[in-house]
């Protein structure tokens, strides 16, 4: 299964990838249709700032998911297919006990259906819509196994080329 | 291996289902008194108002064949032979167990009112009180509750949405007593009433009476008398004890485990609201009755009973979310601050009130209500018994993010996965 990796360094903090979020969990899936709908498209990954600190928070599917185990309606499930976890709004009870739990505060909730709503990893897309917004490319979609790859890779370079100077 | 749960709440199930992903061969057997399995019992409430389909209560509709699991229901498993591990029901079945689970679950505790049997009292426990509540729960209908805890307000608020009068006798000072303070209180009790409920707080009924000529009328402490057609009783829940006190484990206010949900004795495990606890924030033993507490200990047990070491991770007697009358809450851990070494911090700003309690460098409670965004990250915090004292501002002003656990100079090559 493929991964939103972030590269903390890269990121400044501007929220497009927010932005873009909303975007893509509206109807209309344009900017201009997005801030005038109702419900409102909530983000499901948020731009934490902690003093010049910035740090995109996104869910991270967690293998032992507290968000599922919790859920007491059966709302959250694991997607066969991507091992997504999601949130069905039409078996959502709206009783919060999924934000009660999650470690990382990602479950953001749509406050007019009165339902959870989290990361889905865009389904329908190739790649996550905050993925492929990201202005300075901070965030990086791939297998864990490939992403330790490349950055095993470059590092090597890294190392190679200062023996070398 | 055979493995025996006794028990189809959402401890046993939990385990059901853990077991058959860690242990494709092994037979499963689930015994269960109850004619209705693998349903979300914190749903039944709203088979009195809601128009939910069936399957929404269930968790699927071929749960058990598909996960290759023999049910035998509606069946009690009455004594269990710890020698010969063996489990006799009350058909006189002989099923051999390898690992037995108990999660024999709570049931409704009764109030002792004059003038009342058991008979008189509806509950809401299991499926079939959901569905012979609603039979009974037409429009016009005048219903009383004894009971303003959690289950009781639910049902109110569902008995309301069917259109009945609703009246709430509740014995403390003010609604949801366990997981609400006085503050949080006032800012729900005016929505549930908003929605057309009365309640009558620290008060009790003392008498139920019949009429002469039908109806029901019952006397409260202060003598004031509140005409009736439906009782229901929501005072709490007791653990089924008896099979664990029949076999032998240890017991105490609940089933005695250790770390792996094993119980005294060899093989024997228990999850589940027959379990008691040692509360992560308070360190008070106690027996929870909350369905995330039960789904955990059940996860753990099948972990263990399938010879993966898991240590379970604690939890509290007061854990809860819950909307109330379109207002969100939050409860965790030592929230009524009660003791002289705690520190409480708090912030009440129209229908928005939260409530952080410390003790020494420790966050040991949270009480939310209107906005419970996040509240994870204090939850993890109180059950981890982390060291606060770099983030408490935060915690106070509730501006808290993930940001300042992972905060820390950014070499060029530090990645987080997500």
């Amino acid at each position: 299964m493929k991964e939103i990796f972030v590269r903390l360094e890269r990121c400044t903090g501007c929220h497009t990838c927010e932005l873009v979020c909303r975007v893509e969990h509206s109807t209309s899936k344009t900017l201009l249709g997005a801030l005038l709908e109702t419900p409102r498209p909530r983000r499901r990954l948020f731009v934490e700032m902690d003093g010049n600190f910035k740090i995109p928070v996104l869910c991270r599917h967690c293998e032992d998911a507290p968000c599922l185990d919790a859920c007491i309606s059966g709302a959250i499930y694991r997607d066969a297919k991507t091992n997504a976890v999601m949130s069905n709004p039409d078996k959502c009870i709206g009783c919060w006990t999924c934000i009660m739990v999650c470690p990382y505060g990602v479950i953001n909730r749509n406050l007019e259906r009165r339902v959870s709503v989290k990361c889905d990893l865009c389904p329908g897309r190739e790649t996550p819509a905050c993925v492929d917004s990201c202005p300075t490319k901070a965030f990086v979609y791939t297998e864990p196994e490939e992403f330790s790859r490349t950055r095993r890779q470059t590092y090597t370079q890294k190392v190679s080329q200062a023996a070398q100077a | 291996m055979h493995y025996v749960i006794a028990g189809s709440g959402a401890a046993g199930v939990a385990a059901a289902q853990t077991l058959r992903r860690l242990d494709q061969a092994s037979q499963i057997t689930l015994i269960s008194e109850e004619d209705k399995l693998g349903y979300y019992r914190p749903l039944i409430s709203h088979l009195i108002h809601d128009t939910f389909p069936e399957e929404r209560f269930l968790r699927a509709p071929d749960l058990f064949a598909d996960l290759k699991v023999e049910v035998l229901s509606p069946i009690k498993a009455e004594a269990v032979d710890p020698e010969q591990k063996m489990v006799r029901t009350s058909r006189d079945h002989m099923v051999p167990y390898d690992k037995l689970l108990l999660a024999t679950g709570s049931m409704p505790v009764l109030p002792q009112i004059k003038g009342t049997n058991n008979k008189d009292f509806h509950t809401l426990h299991f499926y079939r009180d959901g569905v012979k509540l609603a039979k009974e729960a037409q429009s016009g209908k005048k219903a009383l509750i004894v009971g303003g805890g959690r289950i009781g307000i639910l049902t109110a608020l569902a008995l309301r949405e069917a259109n009945l009068e609703v009246t709430v006798v509740e014995m403390l000072s003010h609604v949801l007593p366990q997981q609400f303070d006085t503050t949080a209180a006032a800012i729900v009790s005016p929505a549930i009433e908003a929605k057309g409920i009365r309640l009558l707080m620290g008060h009790q009924v003392k008498e139920i009476k019949h009429k002469p000529l039908g109806g029901k009328v019952a006397i409260l402490d202060d003598g004031q008398e509140l005409p009736f057609d439906l009782l229901v009783a929501a005072v709490g829940v007791r653990p089924n004890l008896e099979l664990a006190q029949q076999m032998g484990v240890k017991v105490d206010r609940g089933v005695v485990v250790d770390e792996s949900m094993q119980t005294s004795l060899p093989n024997v495990f228990a999850a589940g609201d027959i379990v008691q606890l040692v509360d992560r924030a308070t360190g008070q033993e106690f027996v929870s009755g909350t369905w995330t507490n039960a789904v955990d200990m059940g996860n753990c047990a099948a972990y263990n009973m399938a010879g993966i070491k898991r240590q379970y991770a604690g939890s509290f007697f007061i854990f809860n979310a819950v909307e109330i009358a379109g207002l969100p809450t939050v409860a965790v851990g030592a929230i009524h601050g009660s003791e002289p070494e705690y520190e409480v911090h708090s912030q009440c700003r129209d229908n928005t009130y939260h409530k952080f309690v410390f003790q020494g460098n420790r966050l040991v409670g949270m009480l939310l209500v209107g906005d419970v965004d996040k509240a994870g990250i204090y939850r993890t915090l109180i059950r981890e018994g982390s060291d606060i004292s770099q983030v408490k501002d935060k915690i106070i002003s509730k501006t808290l993010t993930y940001a300042a656990y992972q905060k820390q100079p950014i070499p060029e090559t530090t990645y987080y996965s997500a």
